[in-house]
């Protein structure tokens, strides 16, 4: 009765827990063999004959000197003809201890360790599969005993295990606790989570960003007014004739379209696209304040987007039009007028202190801050300039105008003030929004039933691949034991890259190894506490038992 | 690696996942072709010098003259034991001597004297033995037409195209005029004692006519690409200036050739008027294409030429770049075929003509008449040898991918097997085991302890084969290297410096394997304490044996490259076969003579059946190239290499599960049975798929396993006949023309019909089921069918369509184990399928499956089982060998039965016991239950077997016949 009832739990349980996260199974198999292992010891008092190969759970199918019904139903045959070596059953039932059934399966009690059912075709082919050697009974293969080894191996790596699980799983408890007081915080909805305070945040600085654009606009009035007049009385002045100025003019017409064309790639592909002319709402062709991307589509030539090549030709179209961004000490000799509401970024002279297109792609709002960070240096850039920008800025000056006077450059000095203060604000209201829809997304990922994979978000464990993330892909009773990134870059003739990391119960995040099974499909082994299942307490049974 | 890989795909990567043909060359671009394509038939300058005729008990000798040179060559004629004559033609007196393929012929045929039945002014009539037939020798132009009775059975140069350009000085150069007198001083006493026999007078005529011939000569102009000749950048400096041969042949009455393998191409071969010749120049063809006439990895100049009446085959002894032209008056006809029809007067006898064209090298052509198909195999088989008998374990499962990446990954695959329940016998390693690609190393991090990876499969009963490229890394540090240099084995390039080619090494050399002496050195690498890491259960493969030079001109090695006295250009096509037969040496050697190698090898010659296995190369996962593996593997089947296999899920690219299933059902079912993957590839071992997949290619590979006893048997017989293995249909129904072309079906041996399923998402597939007359039983319901008939048969996804000829007995062994080794004492399982006549014969055959014991020793047991007058009985093939086996019978299965009263056996003693048996009505097929006779027992000694009671004569209700009875006598004992 016990046995029976041992049996089917320890099925049950087999099912719900396999393969990567075997400690609870194995807990569980453990304590059953045990369980087992009492019977035997207490049944084998009495003797039970039963064929060779018959599991002790089957025995009752066998009854010595009535006929065998096949347990499949199939057919009725003398006992004698079980384990005759000749194949009756279409199920292989009657040759439980011989190899003449294909499909048959043999049984070793294996004591000490834990019993096994083998192929048929594994009887007496001279290699020893069961551990108590019951499998080589007639095939001249020399095996030895090693149930017992076997045994106190695996119990000693169970205790090692039940301890790792143990200690894991408290310190999963703990990450299961911390993460869910994080996404409480996070979550949208509580007064006082973390998302609810930033979207209160964003509100307070959109409201400041308004503010500081109505000061913005009103320092820039008198700003352009007194530009424009300092302008007006210079370009009198200036009689270009020279074929030199000619040359430079064309020069600085091509820095000029270099310049604007990685302005206005904005994602840094090295393409200008539709969209990103879209923000450039002066080139708009018909002035009607849409900017359509069909209308954009025009500007570019009738194409989706274009290279510097093709741009050349957009921009001998567009340059008259086109607007960088308000230049408060070389102004455009034909300004016109500055959109007020440019998303264009704050000021700069030289494109090339731009980084190359080593930008990571992930997500474009995070290029947006790293060019916003760059900039940043750029405008430290401009207050202390590097030793090569003034020669350059040197020999522009010699036919730029004459510096401002005192009034219009304290105009100026106004008006540039409110426009820091304006940037200042809408940066501030972007890193907001970045943070607010960061938090949203880590809130939609799956962290696992209790949360307890989130402490592992945005961390990084060394491993460079560009593989983005693709699901959790263990088997259906562990869907947690393997994290799949896929869609990596391809490989030559074969699949694009992949890794699989595989994780496995421990008391520290570790990477315990990388391989590369198949070409470019990689696989991690990593331990983390956050697998770690529940010890079911067991330790005193093992301890018990080991005497066994 | 890394810049090797680069130059690699740098080369190969042009096209767009095919082969880039702009790599390879076409006639046009190879100079000799194309001014041997440019002759015109019809005009043929040579003539027969009936005076100079000398007949000996072995051959007759003859010398020919170009009427336009005035150079004569030298003819000899040879009538072969076995209905077979050789054509040597050489020239007379070339200015050095020019190559003949050594090694190939197992040794010197033997020839049969020859006798003269007529001669005069116009030729000479010779008989050719028994079967009234004869050889015609025609003078004016040379021809020479072989016939029995009335009936041209082959003509040679009868349409002209015989050319022999003989070697020349140089005439641009200085040392042209120095050394010519010189040369001709030195043919002079050379000719003396070469004619030592020849008649005075001739020889003097010959000596006035010498200068003149020379004179002549000059007048002939150098075409372009005589002297030298540019391919991509890589020159070719033709030292010895033009020297090609050509000949043709007419087969009149005949509509279908095969053979000539290595081709992508269909077991017919396809006319090549107005298109590219075949190409036999061993390269390594990177993504090759399918249906065309390009050259690919192994050259085996033999083609078979059939009809329903006769099969006869021509067998071009030449290892240099050959093409092959054929053309058929009835398909596509020639301008020239109708004129000859016009003179022939026949409008209705179609012919085909064949022209082989050699670069270097002498006319060596040996001609085999049949008449049937095999009679060819085994003419051919006395010339070059038979198949080698492979160890039964290499017909199992091979279990290959470019690559296992390291010890834990071979031990994890060979667990995958056993938890997954497959069997498989070998897992091979390919290139990236070694330590930076020098072969006979292993990879000190990946592989570092070999010998406990072998041991592990040892203690499975499985194997494993390793690659040893013939590419040497030029690294002072490598063993290897530095031998082969200290030796002066290297082959040479031009200069006289070693040959450096890239290889997967890198910057590497190429030895010599043409000298004897490398060849030895080779195989003492072998040894277990040279070949470090190795033991008993590694085996060997030879890739990239072509020789593959990834900077070489057509990826391959210099033409002006130097085998000691001769170039690379006379040696090509052997290079592959010497690496072979050194390696399959060196694997028999190690063991002391006494294991049986097993060697793969991608390039291959003539006589490479004799050294182990073949494979397609490198093919690609497409449902078309699954179909081309039958033609393929059937091609190289008819020219004596019967161990060949494709790469089972196509080596580039990704099979989906369904190819990748029909592949492994069509791969059990061929020869040399290995799986194979690209190393970008996504791994697919055969549980990597689904479980339902899983489980039908564990089915597959089952039923490869269950067979192997007829496998082995068939193989036994190849190697003791020369008989294919696999066959197309048309060998065993050679007057039954529906099969001529047939090559999506085949045999293998005469009782088993295969037809794999190669469609995609296919519902069934239509069968030829020849032999009017016969019947074939479905091997998996035993449904009975007709024979002469197409079958359509539904199949899903588990359906392998294969049929069993009725007349025929196949044992198998059932009880399927994880491995050939493990099932070595298993007992056998008969299938006899009854032919319409109620009779059927079949052979077992057996020993330890890995010695040369069988063979040195007699131990082994072959016994024949035949069914007649409802009595089964086995009897001792070989009385004078001997061995013991546990094996026995278990079961007989006997199709197409009647039901009887009862089953008597009878064994050696004299004891009688009655058997236990089943009778399934529906099929008609009787189960013996457990006869139990052991198969190894001496039963020559077994008195004929007595029935009990009388049968009755007609069995045309047997069903009825309830006195019936069935005796089963055999001779054996119960176990």
């Amino acid at each position: 009765m016990l046995v029976s009832c041992g049996q089917v739990k320890c099925d049950v349980v087999k099912t719900s827990c396999c393969f990567v996260l075997q400690i609870f199974a194995m807990a569980c198999r453990y304590l059953l063999l045990v369980v087992v292992l009492v019977c035997v010891g207490a049944v084998s008092a009495v003797e039970v004959h039963r064929p060779r190969g018959v599991p002790l759970s089957k025995r009752q199918f066998y009854e010595e000197n009535r006929p065998f019904t096949c347990l499949d139903g199939s057919g009725t045959i003398q006992f004698d003809r079980v384990n005759d070596d000749y194949c009756d059953c279409k199920d292989g039932s009657d040759e439980p201890g011989t190899a003449a059934c294909p499909n048959g399966s043999f049984h070793c009690t294996n004591a000490g360790f834990r019993p096994a059912f083998i192929p048929s075709s594994r009887i007496n082919d001279g290699i020893c599969d069961c551990c108590d050697t019951t499998d080589e009974y007639n095939s001249g293969a020399t095996c030895q005993n090693t149930c017992r080894d076997l045994g106190r191996k695996e119990r000693e790596s169970l205790r090692e295990l039940a301890e790792v699980a143990k200690e894991g799983f408290k310190l999963k408890e703990q990450l299961i606790h911390e993460a869910k007081k994080g996404l409480e915080e996070k979550q949208v909805g509580m007064g006082k989570s973390k998302v609810a305070e930033l979207q209160f945040s964003k509100k307070a600085t959109e409201d400041k960003v308004e503010a500081l654009r109505v000061v913005k606009e009103a320092a820039e009035q008198p700003e352009k007014e007194a530009k424009d007049r300092h302008l007006k009385a210079w370009e009198v002045s200036q009689i270009p004739v020279s074929e030199q100025q000619a040359v430079i003019q064309v020069e600085k017409d091509k820095a000029k379209m270099a310049e604007a064309f990685l302005r206005l790639d904005l994602d840094a592909d090295g393409l200008v696209s539709a969209v990103e002319l879209q923000s450039h709402t002066e080139l708009d062709p018909d002035s009607d304040g849409v900017f359509t991307e069909a209308e954009a589509q025009g500007v570019l030539g009738g194409v989706e987007t274009v290279d510097t090549g093709a741009f050349e030709t957009v921009w001998s179209n567009i340059k008259e039009k086109y607007v960088s961004e308000p230049q408060p000490d070389v102004p455009t000799p034909e300004d016109p007028q500055t959109p007020e509401d440019t998303r264009e970024p704050p000021p700069e002279s030289d494109s090339e202190q731009y980084p190359d297109d080593d930008i990571p792609e992930e997500y474009e709002d995070d290029d947006q801050d790293e060019e916003e960070d760059d900039e940043e240096a750029d405008d430290e850039d401009e207050k202390v300039p590097p030793t090569v920008r003034p020669t350059e800025t040197a020999e522009e000056d010699e036919q730029a105008m004459p510096p401002y006077e005192a009034d219009t450059q304290s105009l100026i000095d106004v008006a540039q003030k409110a426009r820091d203060e304006f940037d200042e604000a809408e940066r501030a209201l972007r890193a907001v929004d970045d943070q607010i829809k960061g938090l949203e997304k880590e809130i939609s990922l799956d962290f696992g039933p209790s949360f307890e994979f989130a402490y592992l978000y945005g961390q990084c464990y060394d491993l460079t691949t560009s593989e983005s993330w693709g699901s959790w892909s263990g088997p259906e009773d562990s869907v947690y034991s393997l994290m799949k990134y896929d869609h990596g870059t391809g490989c030559w003739q074969g699949p694009n890259r992949s890794t699989t990391v595989k994780l496995t119960c421990g008391k520290e995040t570790v990477v315990m190894s990388t391989s590369e099974p198949s070409r470019c499909e990689y696989l991690m082994e990593f331990t983390t506490p956050a697998v770690c299942q529940e010890p079911p307490s067991l330790d005193s049974h093992i301890h018990d038992h080991i005497e066994l | 690696m890394a810049p090797v890989l680069m130059l690699w795909l740098a080369l190969c990567l042009s096209g767009t996942g095919a082969v880039d043909r702009g790599n390879f060359k076409t006639c046009d671009q190879s100079a000799f072709c194309k001014r041997q394509r440019a002759l015109q038939p019809g005009q043929s300058p040579y003539r027969a010098l009936l005076e100079t005729m000398e007949l000996t008990h072995t051959k007759l000798t003859l010398q020919l003259i170009n009427d336009n040179n005035k150079v004569r060559l030298l003819l000899e004629l040879y009538r072969l034991q076995g209905n077979m004559t050789r054509v040597k033609i050489n020239e007379l007196k070339p200015l050095k001597p020019r190559y003949e393929v050594p090694d190939v012929l197992v040794h010197e045929p033997h020839s049969e004297p020859l006798s003269l039945l007529s001669q005069d002014e116009n030729g000479v009539v010779l008989s050719l033995g028994g079967e009234a037939q004869r050889v015609i020798v025609s003078a004016r132009p040379f021809r020479l037409d072989i016939m029995e009775g009335h009936e041209v059975l082959m003509s040679l140069n009868s349409r002209g195209l015989l050319a022999f350009e003989h070697l020349r000085m140089r005439k641009d150069t200085f040392s042209y005029k120095v050394t010519s007198t010189v040369a001709s001083v030195w043919d002079s006493v050379k000719w003396v004692f070469s004619s030592s026999q020849a008649d005075p007078e001739a020889e003097k005529q010959e000596g006035a006519e010498e200068p003149k011939a020379d004179d002549k000569a000059e007048e002939e102009k150098d075409e372009e690409g005589m002297w030298e000749e540019t391919f991509k950048s890589h020159t070719d400096s033709k030292p010895n200036g033009p020297s090609a041969v050509s000949l043709d042949f007419s087969l009149p009455g005949v509509e279908h050739v095969y053979g000539i393998p290595e081709h992508a191409e269909t077991l017919k071969l396809k006319t090549t008027d107005g298109g590219e010749p075949y190409r036999l120049y061993n390269l390594d063809v990177f993504q090759y294409e399918l249906f065309n006439p390009m050259a690919l990895y192994g050259a085996v100049p033999v083609m078979l030429a059939h009809n329903a009446q006769r099969t006869t085959g021509i067998f071009w002894l030449n290892a240099a770049e050959t093409w092959v032209d054929i053309s058929s008056n009835t398909a596509g006809k020639t301008v020239f075929g109708k004129m000859l029809d016009y003179v022939q007067g026949s409008n209705e006898t179609p012919q085909t003509d064949v022209r082989w064209i050699s670069e270097s090298g002498i006319i060596d052509v040996f001609i085999m008449l049949g008449p049937t198909p095999y009679d060819v195999f085994s003419q051919y088989a006395s010339l070059t040898g038979t198949q080698a008998f492979p160890p039964l374990a290499g017909l199992a499962y091979h279990q290959c991918r470019w690559n296992y990446n390291d010890q834990e990954d071979v031990q994890a695959v060979d667990a995958g097997f056993d938890q997954h329940d497959i069997p498989y016998d070998f897992i091979w390693l390919d290139i990236e085991h070694t330590d930076g690609k020098r072969y006979f190393t292993w990879d000190p991090h990946k592989f570092a302890t070999p010998k406990d990876m072998l041991q592990g499969l040892v203690e499975k009963k499985r194997k494993m084969v390793a690659i040893v490229d013939p590419h040497i890394k030029v690294d002072s540090d490598y063993k290897i290297h530095t031998e082969i240099r200290s030796q002066g084995f290297y082959i040479k390039n031009k200069d006289g410096g070693d040959y450096e080619g890239w290889c997967w090494p890198g910057n590497a050399g190429y030895p010599d394997f043409t000298k004897p002496e490398m060849r030895a050195w080779w195989a003492s690498m072998f040894a277990y304490d040279q070949y470090e890491g190795s033991m008993e259960n590694l085996y060997t493969w030879n890739d990239m044996n072509e020789p593959s030079v990834f900077n070489g001109p057509e990826v391959t090695m210099h033409k002006d490259a130097v085998h000691g006295s001769w170039e690379h250009r006379d040696v090509h096509n052997l290079y592959g076969f010497y690496v072979q037969m050194a390696t399959a040496e060196g694997l028999i050697q190690r063991s002391g003579g006494v294991e049986r190698p097993f060697v793969l090898t991608r390039a291959f010659f003539a006589g490479s059946q004799r050294y182990g296995a073949v494979w397609t190369g490198d093919n690609a996962a497409e449902w078309e190239h699954l179909k081309i593996s039958i033609p393929m593997c059937l091609s190289l089947s008819l020219v004596g290499i019967s161990l060949c296999g494709a790469d089972v899920g196509g080596f580039f690219k990704t099979p989906n599960s369904e190819l990748l299933v029909r592949w492994y059902q069509t791969g059990a079912y061929q020869p040399f049975f290995r799986a194979h993957a690209h190393l970008d590839t996504p791994r697919r071992e055969p549980w990597l798929f689904g479980p339902d997949n899983t489980a039908l290619i564990r089915e597959a590979v089952r039923q490869r396993y269950a067979l192997l006893p007829y496998w082995y048997q068939l193989f036994y017989h190849a190697h003791r006949t020369g008989h294919p293995v696999m066959r197309p249909l048309w060998v065993e129904y050679p007057k039954d023309a529906a099969t001529f072309a047939m090559d999506d079906q085949f045999l293998l041996g005469r009782d088993l019909l295969v037809h794999p399923v190669t469609e995609e998402g296919a519902r069934g597939v239509t069968a030829y089921l020849p032999g009017k007359g016969e019947v074939w039983f479905d091997v998996h319901t035993f449904q009975k069918h007709n024979g002469a008939q197409d079958l359509y048969i539904p199949v899903t996804m588990s359906s392998i369509p294969a049929f069993q000829r009725g007349g025929s007995i196949i044992p198998r062994k059932l009880r399927v184990r994880r491995s050939s080794t493990c099932m070595e004492h298993d007992p056998y399982t008969l299938y006899v399928a009854l032919s319409q006549q109620r009779k059927a014969v079949g052979e077992l055959y057996l020993d330890d499956g890995h010695t040369f014991n069988f063979d040195t020793k007699g131990e082994f047991v072959h016994r024949k089982l035949s069914f007649s007058n409802n009595v089964l009985s086995s009897s001792n093939f070989a009385p004078a060998a001997h061995m013991s086996t546990k094996s026995w019978i278990e079961r007989i299965l006997i199709l197409g039965a009647s039901k009887p009263s009862k089953v008597t056996l009878k064994t050696a003693g004299g004891q009688e016991s009655q058997l236990e048996f089943e009778f399934d009505a529906s099929m008609s097929v009787l189960t013996i239950r457990k006869p139990g006779m052991n198969v190894g027992e001496d039963w020559s000694l077994a008195p004929p077997a007595v029935r009990k009671a009388p049968l009755r004569p007609s069995r045309s209700n047997p069903g009825e016949d309830a006195s019936f009875q069935f005796d089963v006598n055999m001779e054996g004992r119960l176990v």
